[in-house]
């Protein structure tokens, strides 16, 4: 799987580079700034991008600028986003074409290289990898909702859990839950927002961050 | 334009009635003045304060009327006085057992001091007249008879020609009102404005109070940021060093446990990671550096627990420490909303006009807002007057509450956003 990466701190940029190259991805660029990142993005077309938020030569928010500046070229083009810390002002604008293929998580995600890699893994299947904090928010902010309210405590994890894109292995083996009792509170989580039920995992996860986005 | 005419007539009118006041108060300052000479400190100071009113009521109409406008020139009031150990008030270099007495003779020298209140007396007895007569009497007696000439064929056995006389008369008065009038203004205001050494006065005193404030929370903030690192990241590192020195000793004996010891390593470092994220937070916000400040408030907005809409139309972004104490205020101001307003929607609006920029947090609680001493509200007040920046709070019991901010300023360079749609 080829990789593009663009990160402007060297000891980062390396032990990422590493890490990735360890579990079998070929990093094929390493870039430090937002020009280069684009460059790159529109030169190799990975199948995915791991991008910092903060790149220079502005030191803004140019590493986002320049993934949905390549996404919009080259629409779906998977991009994960990495960032010291989590907006949901970005995370908007990053699923604002609802295509998926998109990332969003806190560097500290790193520490934990399993997840990670899974992360990466899920974006450049076409899928989302968004970061707990980023969903706590959505439905933290989306609770005034009735429908949302109507949760029970225990689908609300499960809905947590699941927006961030995870599937529903996952989900049962982080819930302690069996795979059927997952399935079941999927099912009454999407009665209860009146969402179309969906057996496609990507979809599902679309239509589930849309509704929490109020969109 | 003729409404403004017969406008100005009525206005003269008033003028009229204040200049037979204004002498009358006038003269009972003096009267109080000479009091004073014979140790009655009292009426001059009920006196001397009674007559601001007639000033400041003219500066008020003034600025209503013709638009001219007079700042109000009065000193502050001194600062209490505060009884010292053995329980008496010091004043100069004489020490007084009773608090009125001593109360009464500060503000009678406070009062005395103040040039406004002798150009006051001096606009009050004679200025004022003067012009009053001049140019609001002498045009109307002309007026009136004017009008006496124009009715007199009809009341009276006057001649059958005098009306022709009598319209350019009452022309020429109803012509000169308004002028008149602004010309009243302009002079009182020559007496009646701070001159420009008080003007300088009270300029140096608030930026004195705004660099003492500002100092102090830039100091205090330092040493909370010194305090956070030393005990929390900082910490927090060392025992990372710890936990990991110890595995490396037990790889070769007791491999579980260095495992263990790496994985706690790994978590520590991690909770290192989020408090220097918080205390980050709290020096500067990310998103305000990497998008400036419309969209760090529509990133706070979003972060409100609350239904918020956010307005921000700005063509550029202020100065960066300016930016910084704005969004804080905004930040402070939605904070006290969600806490204590128990309001269901949030609206903030963000625009730059006329060289001000101007942040309003309306919410639609129960309003009842105050920046009593020591408050947020109070906090928000302090930061932003350090940048000229005032803060406005309409909030009656029962709500809606309105907090407005405004400072002025210049944009400079322009930070794109790629936001769509209210947040």
């Amino acid at each position: 799987m080829r990789v593009v990466l663009a990160e402007d701190l060297y000891l980062l940029r390396s032990g990422l580079n590493r890490l990735l190259g360890s579990y079998g991805f070929d990093v094929v660029a390493d870039v430090e700034s937002g020009p280069q990142l684009l460059d790159a993005l529109l030169q190799y077309r990975p199948d995915v991008a791991v991008v910092d938020v903060r790149l220079p030569p502005s030191f803004t928010d140019e590493g986002l600028r320049a993934a949905l500046a390549a996404r919009r070229e080259v629409p779906g083009l998977p991009v994960l986003v990495l960032s010291q810390h989590v907006e949901q002002l970005y995370a908007r604008e990053l699923l604002a074409d609802g295509t998926g293929g998109v990332g969003y998580l806190l560097k500290d995600r790193v520490f934990d290289d399993d997840h990670f890699v899974d992360a990466v893994r899920r974006v450049a299947d076409g899928g989302t990898a968004m970061d707990p904090e980023v969903i706590a928010g959505l439905v933290t902010g989306g609770s005034r909702r009735a429908p949302l309210a109507q949760l029970t405590p225990r689908e609300r994890e499960v809905l947590e859990v699941m927006a961030q894109g995870r599937s529903n292995a996952a989900i049962s083996t982080q819930l302690h839950l069996s795979s059927s009792a997952v399935t079941k509170y999927i099912a009454s989580i999407f009665g209860k927002l009146d969402l179309p039920p969906s057996d496609d995992d990507n979809r599902r996860v679309l239509a589930v961050l849309a509704y929490l986005r109020g969109s | 334009m003729l409404r403004r005419q017969s406008q100005g007539a009525r206005l003269g009118l008033e003028l009229l009635a204040g200049a037979v006041v204004g002498v009358l108060s006038g003269a009972l300052i003096l009267v109080g003045a000479l009091g004073i000479l014979v140790g009655f400190v009292t009426p001059f100071v009920s006196m001397a304060q009674g007559a601001r009113q007639l000033p400041e009521h003219y500066r008020r109409m003034m600025v209503a009327w013709t638009g001219i406008a007079i700042d109000t020139p009065y000193r502050p009031a001194p600062q209490p006085l505060v009884p010292n150990d053995e329980g008496r008030y010091r004043l100069g270099r004489r020490l007084f057992t009773s608090y009125e007495m001593a109360a009464q003779i500060q503000q009678a020298g406070h009062l005395l001091r103040d040039p406004a209140t002798w150009r006051d007396l001096l606009w009050l007895v004679v200025v004022q007249p003067l012009a009053t007569a001049v140019l609001i009497g002498a045009p109307m007696a002309v007026g009136l008879s004017g009008l006496l000439a124009v009715t007199g064929p009809l009341l009276s056995s006057w001649p059958w020609w005098t009306p022709a006389v009598g319209v350019p008369l009452v022309a020429a008065y109803l012509s000169i009102t308004w002028w008149a009038l602004r010309v009243h203004g302009r002079v009182g205001a020559l007496l009646l404005r701070p001159t420009s050494k008080a003007r300088l006065t009270r300029r140096v005193q608030e930026l004195a109070a705004t660099r003492a404030h500002a100092t102090d929370a830039g100091a205090a903030e330092l040493s909370r940021i010194e305090r956070d690192l030393h005990d929390g990241a900082q910490a927090r590192i060392v025992a990372v060093g710890i936990t990991l020195r110890t595995a490396e000793r037990l790889f070769e004996s007791d491999p579980a446990t260095a495992k263990e010891l790496v994985a706690e390593a790994r978590t520590t470092a991690a909770s290192a990671l989020r408090e220097l994220r918080a205390l980050v937070r709290g020096i500067h916000p990310p998103v305000l550096a990497e998008r400036g400040l419309a969209d760090a408030v529509r990133a706070l907005a979003l972060d409100a627990p609350l239904e918020s809409t956010v307005h921000a139309e700005l063509d550029g972004e202020p100065e960066p420490p300016l930016a910084a104490a704005v969004y804080f205020a905004v930040a402070e101001v939605v904070t006290n909303s969600v806490k204590h307003a128990r309001a269901q929607h949030l609206r903030i609006e963000l625009a730059h006009r006329d060289r001000v920029l101007r942040a309003a947090v309306s919410d639609d609680g129960v309003g009842g807002a105050s920046p009593v001493a020591g408050s947020g509200l109070d906090g928000v007040r302090r930061r932003l007057a350090t940048f000229d920046g005032k803060l406005v709070i309409d909030s009656p019991a029962g709500g809606p509450t309105v907090v407005t901010m405004e400072v002025p300023c210049a944009l400079s360079w322009r930070k794109t956003s790629i936001s769509f749609g209210p947040a």
